[in-house]
């Protein structure tokens, strides 16, 4: 049924079935037409034949009646006559005087009709039955009754029309057929075509896509569009696996071979405990940053897949944000810069309280990595349309506007080195922690530093 | 220190059974959920640690059966799965700590103590003191040698922490997870900062430090 409705939707294939409907019901109508001229031609002829059996009654008197229909000879018509002459296509007659058959056919009724009327006569001879019966009165005594078959082009009109519509209909179809296997064709050679294209676009998934033919309306360019759509996506997909694949790789590698260059110290220096010690130490270290690594992978994982959703409280973000600012002003300023804090009373939201806390210290830590030594850091909250505005900002330096489209990649770096701590999944986590709770983030332009804007909504959907 | 060890694992098991034996504790070893819980019925233990995702049981499972048949011991749980909502199904289930793998030993060792220790001190007692220093949760007066000290809400919980598990390692996730409520690990030395100003407060003035580092673990308090 699907491939019938697809098979119409085109629109090829659509017009030509709409314009042969239309031409077969024009060409129906018009031999219905031309039949029912059949028969009231005979109707006609019928109502001619009354008016002249009048005037010839009221001129010449009932025997002339008589004559012109041969009634002397046999006055009276029984079953077996009127049969053979209602086969033979002769007008059967009756005569009647006080409404008592004189002469002619004994098969005819007496019912009075103005205009003829189409009737059954069941005669015994197979013998079409239909037939024009007219009765009516000549004066007061008599009354005359008509009964003539139907006229036998008639038959012959029906046939032959019967005939040429059905060779129309079987004709014309088959150039709609040829049209059908045209269209097919070319679809098959398109589909063809685009799987020819696809092969070589696996070859080089970075810069090759489908063309799209203009010309052609068989919805076959929408495909593409998609197709084209889900290649980019994918390629994007593929990048960023890529970055993150290196950034992996560096980030494990470099404090592992660390920890490989420690193992090998200590044992040069296996017979002094102190500097096993101080090697060990370091070695720790390392290993925990690439645990720490995981972990936050692991975490971003969990976070992206919107599991969450489901412990989604009403919280009291702004008490939530004071408590955390005031826990890491002592850290802003021990390391010589100033932190301000401004955060509006009784701002609520639907959160996940546990990811709203590492949304804010990540943006907070992110502040404290990349700000100067003694910038100015800040965090404001504030109520806004339908939610909550966040905001976490310092005055510089900033971030460079080449990297701006970046810092929430996975793995990023401003410091192509990777010579600072951290693996570059702070703002990626961020990121994905707006995402889940249908929050907007955005990176200021036009500032001395770095100023993330972050708007949650009230009641997430 | 008895600890029993339920765990599938046999390079995690005998690092943590190794690590209890250095540190003079006795550990018997599990490799699954049915042999543990007729050891725990049989046997009196300090602690169970007990591994989550184990052959044929959840380790939640076992927990809550364990509980169900009034073994009040403290239980400990491993698991891979960090989030919030799988450390309160573990608490739900009457466990009574949860631990991320991996971990440092001392981590989990910190945890062990505090979990064994957890008896004598009531969570409910009212002053809780260490040398000359004094802690009134009522009033959330912090006097050393009678000498009133100042705390930020923070400084105050810390201590307060630190008080309840004496002479014993507190580490940095530990507090963390107390203090912040947070399941995450945040990479500044958030911890650090709030402990060396309270540090500035209760140790410097005086001749003696009660707050001990433990390199790389976390904080020890004790005369």
């Amino acid at each position: 049924m699907s491939l019938f409705k697809t098979f119409t939707s085109l629109p090829v294939i659509k017009l030509s079935l709409g314009l042969w409907f239309v031409v077969s019901i024009i060409i129906s109508a018009i031999a219905l037409l031309a039949l029912q001229q059949i028969k009231s031609d005979q109707v006609n002829e019928l109502i001619e034949l009354k008016e002249e059996l009048h005037s010839l009654f009221k001129e010449e008197g009932l025997a002339a009646i008589l004559d012109e229909y041969e009634l002397q000879e046999h006055p009276v018509w029984h079953k077996q006559d009127s049969d053979v002459r209602f086969d033979e296509e002769d007008l059967l007659f009756a005569l009647y005087r006080n409404n008592k058959l004189l002469l002619g056919s004994t098969e005819l009724a007496q019912t009075l009709t103005e205009i003829p009327k189409w009737t059954v006569y069941n005669s015994d001879i197979d013998t079409p039955p239909h037939a024009l019966f007219l009765h009516f009165k000549l004066n007061e005594t008599y009354a005359i009754s008509l009964l003539q078959r139907r006229d036998g082009y008639y038959q012959t009109a029906k046939e032959l029309l019967t005939q040429v519509i059905l060779w129309f209909v079987i004709l014309s179809l088959l150039p709609i057929a040829v049209i059908n296997a045209a269209i097919t064709f070319r679809r098959e050679r398109r589909i063809l075509g685009i799987k020819h294209a696809l092969i070589q676009v696996a070859k080089s998934p970075d810069s090759e896509r489908l063309t799209i033919e203009k010309a052609e309306s068989d919805g076959l360019n929408e495909l593409i569009i998609s197709i084209n759509e889900m290649l980019d996506n994918i390629a994007d997909l593929h990048s960023t696996m890529k970055t993150m694949s290196v950034g992996i790789a560096h980030d494990l590698k470099t404090p592992l071979t660390r920890v490989a260059n420690r193992l090998h110290s200590m044992q040069q220096d296996i017979t002094s405990p102190d500097t096993l010690l101080t090697h060990l130490d370091k070695a720790s270290t390392d290993l925990h940053s690439v645990i720490t690594t995981f972990n936050n992978l692991v975490r971003l994982n969990a976070i992206e897949s919107g599991k969450h959703k489901q412990g989604f409280k009403k919280i009291d973000i702004s008490v939530l944000s004071l408590d955390l600012a005031q826990s890491y002003e002592p850290v802003f300023t021990d390391s010589g810069r100033t932190f301000e804090i401004s955060v509006v009373e009784g701002v609520t939201c639907l959160a996940d309280e546990d990811l709203i806390n590492q949304l804010i210290c990540n943006l907070l830590e992110n502040a404290l990595d990349y700000s100067a030594p003694n910038a100015h850091v800040w965090l404001r909250l504030q109520s806004h349309t339908n939610g909550a505005l966040l905001q976490v900002g310092d005055n510089g330096p900033g971030i460079s506007p080449m990297d701006q489209a970046h810092v929430f990649d996975k793995f990023y770096r401003a410091d192509v080195s990777r010579a600072q701590p951290g693996n570059g999944l702070g703002l990626s986590i961020v990121l994905a922690i707006c995402k889940v709770h249908d929050a907007d983030i955005q990176q200021l332009n036009n500032q001395k530093g770095a100023v993330f804007n972050i708007e949650l909504p009230l009641l997430s959907q | 220190m008895k600890v029993l060890v339920v765990e599938d694992d046999l390079d995690t098991a005998q690092f943590i059974v190794h690590g209890l034996e250095q540190q003079g504790d006795v550990a018997l070893h599990c490799t699954n959920a049915e042999q543990a819980m007729i050891t725990a019925s049989t046997q009196i233990f300090d602690v169970i640690i007990f591994d989550r995702l184990l052959p044929n049981m959840d380790g939640l499972d076992a927990v809550r059966i364990l509980r169900q048949s009034k073994i009040k011991t403290p239980v400990i749980m491993l698991t891979a799965l960090s989030e919030t909502s799988d450390r309160v199904a573990g608490l739900n289930a009457g466990a009574d700590d949860y631990l991320v793998k991996p971990f440092a030993f001392s981590e989990l060792h910190a945890r062990l103590k505090a979990l064994t220790r957890r008896q004598p001190i009531t969570e409910q007692s009212t002053e809780l003191s260490i040398a000359n220093l004094t802690l009134e949760r009522t009033t959330r007066q912090v006097k050393r040698d009678n000498t009133n000290i100042e705390l930020m809400p923070k400084e105050y919980q810390i201590l307060e922490y630190l008080l309840l598990n004496p002479k014993q390692l507190v580490t940095k996730t530990m507090l963390l997870e107390q203090i912040w409520g947070f399941s995450f690990d945040p990479k500044t030395s958030l911890v650090q900062t709030h402990v060396s100003r309270l540090r500035n407060k209760i140790d410097k003035p005086f001749p003696t430090d009660l707050i001990k580092t433990v390199r790389g673990c976390g904080y020890i308090i004790s005369d």
